[in-house]
């Protein structure tokens, strides 16, 4: 055996025994007893009022669910004390502007990242479309859709809502406001520089790290501004537990300036080598940015919304250990058959394998919470959103998986069946988490309701079907073409002719998901602007029907 | 306080906490059998590989081409000839003449391997139309290549002129070996005739 | 109950750091330190300024996105036998930076590109219009690296030549040099030659 898979092998075994480790120990109880530390987060009168999963058939329990909303579907809210009540004011204003600054920055890059996004996607069936201007080709306007998607939209949504989680889950006014306020701007002005050194012609070349180092400063020192401003937070918190968001959200914090640093150092890399680094950074980029800012995300909101415990604490330490740790190795995968080192390849096909371990853990532990509630889809927006955002995480993640195993991969890659995998994650997952977080988050930052259900409704049907159309048509077509380029007898332009129809429905999938965009952005705008109907109460998605049995409505109505 | 009973967080549920639960039996058993497999599919790769020529190389694809192996015309017509003359060897108008019932393909076979090997820069009339245009040199193919091209062409969309021997081809490389630029057109063309 | 509190966050904060360093290590400081002494096959030439003002034209116009530049083992896929050149080794690439290894094929790969089509008029044109040349093509027309010109032509000039259909009467389409750049950066992506001596067949 060579010296590479020697240590190859070596490695892969130290770090399960790492992990297995890890398992007994929890199993002998050494990490204690989380139960005993999570009460800590709630107010003495809060504890014990949520729902008991020994109960023999939750979903039928008409008594059971009255207990559940322990405030019964009156509407009146007697429980929580006015101390409290003022507590949890205060902590939501503490972040208010940074948030805001953030939400609505997200908002602005998420139409402008759909706007590029659909005149590319168009561009590829209709090649002679918007090409006498040097800035609006097809080589420029998917990057910046790209890079106005990842470091646009989705970044600064996730910072939004984690800079409201932290001081939420540790119970602990966020510390430096103003700091993280400016973080935000920067982080505003280093998107729009490379965005619009993209367009101009400026890209720096590599695959999500197109934007000229010059735009990745403000990133990096806006970024540490809000990262600095969060662990300050953390360092004075006021609980001694740390719910698994915070880990999730803390992390990711860390490594998101460790990644920039590495990729950005000039002059330092090169050739194939550079191109390992590059698919390192893409594939973190994803894996230790936005997947923990959007399971930190789930792990609060589906809880929360539900009024529900997270069904296991060692899951979810298992989940995020196990995927901080594979997770981070994956990259090489879109190097498969690349001039590449072998062990390098294979390292990040088995990583990619070794994914299924914390996928399933997460799933376990967001199924075993939501399941007999998902009534409650019905109602409430932030729940609707966030499961299904969960679902895709899973599906997108196994996916991913699969994808990496050679016999796969010689079929996807280089195809439009990759495009449509990481639109399943970055879309089906994160942002739909994220749409679903803002609809909790805005509300209680801004102390005014959404002020039409019917917006929400429109921009849910909207992205949920043009993506479906969009996934599902990208997908065939991707695979179509991959089994034509595969064929030696068959002429290249086989592959191309026979994914038009699909590029032409996909086209049709992103204009009906941008429309929900706009959709939703207007909503936002309205909700800054304090515009629209004014509100008492939630606005849901359907109006809840006062059954003996429909306390599940009720669940709903307090997202 | 009045607008108190009306916030938002007021109808919230408490924030999430989590469980204290043994962990489920499938991760139990997940966990070891993906261990396993990561394992199996280490030890099993291909520990030959030498990292710094790439995943998955084969040596012999990194050599020098031995000469003498049977060319595939259609193949190689494709992918160094198609782009200009087509698939269906009918040209582009005006800007590539066809192969399709070209005198100058079906023609003599050797002013067609002079073609294939040095190019043509200057005009040429091809079935009746005029082209002036650069096409450039293929020397750098073999002589087993080049035949097969000349070969395909011959004999492809209604063409149906001889085959072309490598030998011819070697033939016609010697004899024009000192040549480096590309046929001036048709008049210099057709003095080779 | 402070001390408990530091535990949790230097286990997180410690795990996270010995992870990335573990990431690091595996991806970026390993594949450094295999390739770094790798020296350049002989037969690859170094990029004159002309090709390297046409590569940075090949990376603002993000042709990367649709042609990638890496053709694979004849073992894993037949990128051979579309005449893409033979599988790519990590020394063809020792003189690229930024490295354009693309990871998207909707167009073919480029990697030799001008091993099967030299031809700098048919580049020309296609780049113009490429449905001009090959009908069907979904790749953009770039008219922004051209110039129309009208009037008595002038010494020296190319002239891009086009089928009727896509030819304007009394115009010459004419590149600029950013497209004469591209073009021969592109007519530079020849890497024909052998990696391996022939003796080390066995």
């Amino acid at each position: 055996m060579s010296y590479a898979a020697g240590l190859l092998l070596a490695t892969f075994l130290l770090s399960f025994a790492g992990l297995l480790l890890f398992l007994w120990s929890m199993s002998r109880g050494f990490f204690g007893s989380s139960e005993a530390a999570g009460r800590v987060i709630f107010e003495a009168k809060e504890i014990g009022l949520v729902e008991d999963p020994a109960a023999p058939d939750v979903r039928n329990t008409g008594e059971f669910q009255a207990v559940m909303n322990r405030t019964g579907s009156t509407g009146e809210f007697s429980l929580l004390s006015p101390e409290e009540a003022e507590r949890r004011l205060e902590l939501d204003e503490s972040s208010r502007l940074p948030v805001l600054l953030c939400i609505a920055s997200a908002a602005i890059w998420l139409v402008i990242a759909s706007v590029f996004g659909l005149v590319a996607s168009i561009k590829l069936h209709v090649p002679d479309w918007l090409v006498s201007e040097a800035w609006l080709t097809f080589g420029r306007i998917r990057p910046a859709h790209l890079n106005a998607v990842g470091y646009g939209w989705c970044s600064f949504a996730g910072l939004g809502v984690c800079l409201w989680l932290l001081p939420r889950l540790l119970r602990t006014p966020l510390e430096g406001a103003r700091t993280a306020a400016v973080g935000a701007v920067l982080w505003f002005v280093g998107v729009t520089g490379g965005v619009g050194a993209i367009l101009t012609g400026h890209s720096a070349g590599l695959e999500w790290l197109e934007f000229p180092w010059q735009f990745d400063v403000p990133l990096f020192l806006g970024g540490t501004l809000m990262g600095v401003s969060l662990l300050r937070t953390l360092a004075k918190r006021q609980v001694d537990h740390l719910y698994v968001s915070v880990w999730y959200i803390a992390a990711g914090l860390v490594w998101l300036p460790i990644l920039l640093v590495v990729a950005n150092i000039p002059g330092l890399h090169f050739g194939v080598q550079q191109a390992a680094m590059n698919w390192w950074y893409g594939h973190n980029v994803l894996g230790l940015w936005f997947t923990p800012l959007g399971l930190a995300a789930i792990y609060y909101f589906i809880p929360k919304t539900l009024g529900k415990p997270i069904h296991s604490y060692n899951l979810s330490l298992i989940g995020f250990w196990t995927l901080a740790f594979f997770y981070s190795q994956v990259g090489g995968h879109h190097l498969i058959g690349g001039p590449v080192p072998g062990w390098l390849i294979t390292l990040s096909i088995v990583q990619s394998v070794m994914m299924i371990i914390p996928v399933v853990a997460v799933g376990i532990n967001q199924h075993r919470t939501a399941w007999g509630h998902l009534g409650a889809l019905r109602y409430s927006p932030t729940l609707r959103f966030v499961v299904l955002g969960g679902m895709m995480y899973t599906l997108a993640s196994v996916q991913g998986s699969l994808e990496s195993l050679r016999s796969v991969n010689t079929v996807t890659h280089f195809t439009h069946f990759t495009v449509a995998h990481a639109h399943l994650g970055l879309y089906g997952f994160f942002s739909m988490v994220m749409f679903g977080a803002i609809y909790f988050v805005l509300p209680r930052v801004l102390n005014w309701e959404w002020p039409y259900a019917r917006l929400i409704r429109w921009h849910f049907w909207l992205v949920i079907g043009g993506f479906t159309v969009y996934f599902i048509g990208l997908s065939i077509g991707g695979w179509l073409q991959g089994l034509a380029m595969l064929d030696a007898n068959r002429p290249f332009m086989d592959s191309v002719n026979i994914t038009k129809p699909y590029l032409l429905v996909r086209s049709f999938g992103g204009a009906a998901m941008t429309l929900g965009h706009l959709v939703f952005a207007v909503h936002v705008a309205m909700m800054l602007l304090r515009r629209g109907r004014e509100r008492e109460g939630a606005a849901l998605l359907r109006r809840p029907t006062p059954t003996p049995r429909g306390a599940t409505a009720v669940a709903g109505a307090r997202a | 306080m009045t607008r108190l009973k009306q916030r938002p967080h007021l109808r919230e549920f408490d924030d999430p906490e989590e469980r204290d639960r043994p962990l489920p039996r499938l991760l139990l058993f997940l966990v070891p059998f993906m261990m396993l497999w990561g394992g199996y599919y280490i030890a099993t790769m291909d520990t030959t590989a030498d990292p710094t020529l790439g995943d998955g190389r084969t040596r012999t694809a990194l050599m020098p081409a031995v000469g003498g192996g049977a060319a595939n015309g259609a193949q190689l017509f494709t992918t160094k000839c198609a782009a200009c003359h087509q698939s269906a060897g009918q040209g582009v108008a005006g800007v590539f003449p066809p192969l399709a019932a070209s005198e100058w393909v079906t023609g003599s076979e050797r002013v067609l391997v002079q073609i294939l090997l040095h190019g043509i820069q200057g005009e040429i009339t091809v079935k009746g139309v005029r082209y002036n245009g650069l096409m450039p040199p293929w020397k750098s193919l073999t002589d087993e290549e080049i035949a097969a091209i000349a070969t395909h062409i011959r004999s492809q969309w209604g063409n149906g002129a001889s085959p072309v021997t490598a030998a011819t081809v070697a033939a016609e490389r010697e004899a024009t070996a000192s040549r480096s630029a590309p046929w001036k057109g048709e008049s210099e063309l057709s003095a080779l005739k | 109950m402070s001390g408990a509190r530091q535990v949790d966050v230097l286990r997180l904060g410690l795990g996270a750091l010995f992870i990335i360093a573990f990431a690091i290590t595996a991806l970026v400081v390993m594949p450094y330190a295999t390739l770094k002494d790798v020296p350049p096959p002989s037969g690859l030439k170094a990029y004159t300024e002309q090709q390297l003002r046409g590569r940075q034209i090949y990376i603002a116009n993000g042709c990367i996105y649709c042609h990638s530049q890496q053709p694979r083992d004849p073992s894993i896929a037949p990128d051979q036998a579309r005449g893409w050149g033979r599988p790519s080794v990590p020394a063809d690439y020792v003189i690229d930076k930024p490295h354009l290894l693309g990871t998207m094929r909707t167009g073919p790969d480029l990697f030799n590109i001008a091993v099967r089509q030299p031809s700098e008029a048919w580049h020309l044109g296609h780049l113009y219009q490429p449905r001009a040349y090959l009908e069907g093509s979904i790749m953009p027309a770039y008219p922004f690296l051209f110039e129309e010109r009208t009037g008595p032509a002038q010494p020296g000039e190319t002239v891009v030549s086009l089928p009727p259909a896509y030819a304007k009467p009394g115009v010459r389409i004419v590149p600029t040099p950013e497209a004469i750049d591209l073009v021969a950066y592109l007519l530079a992506l020849d890497r024909s030659y052998p990696v391996l001596p022939a003796e080390a067949r066995r």
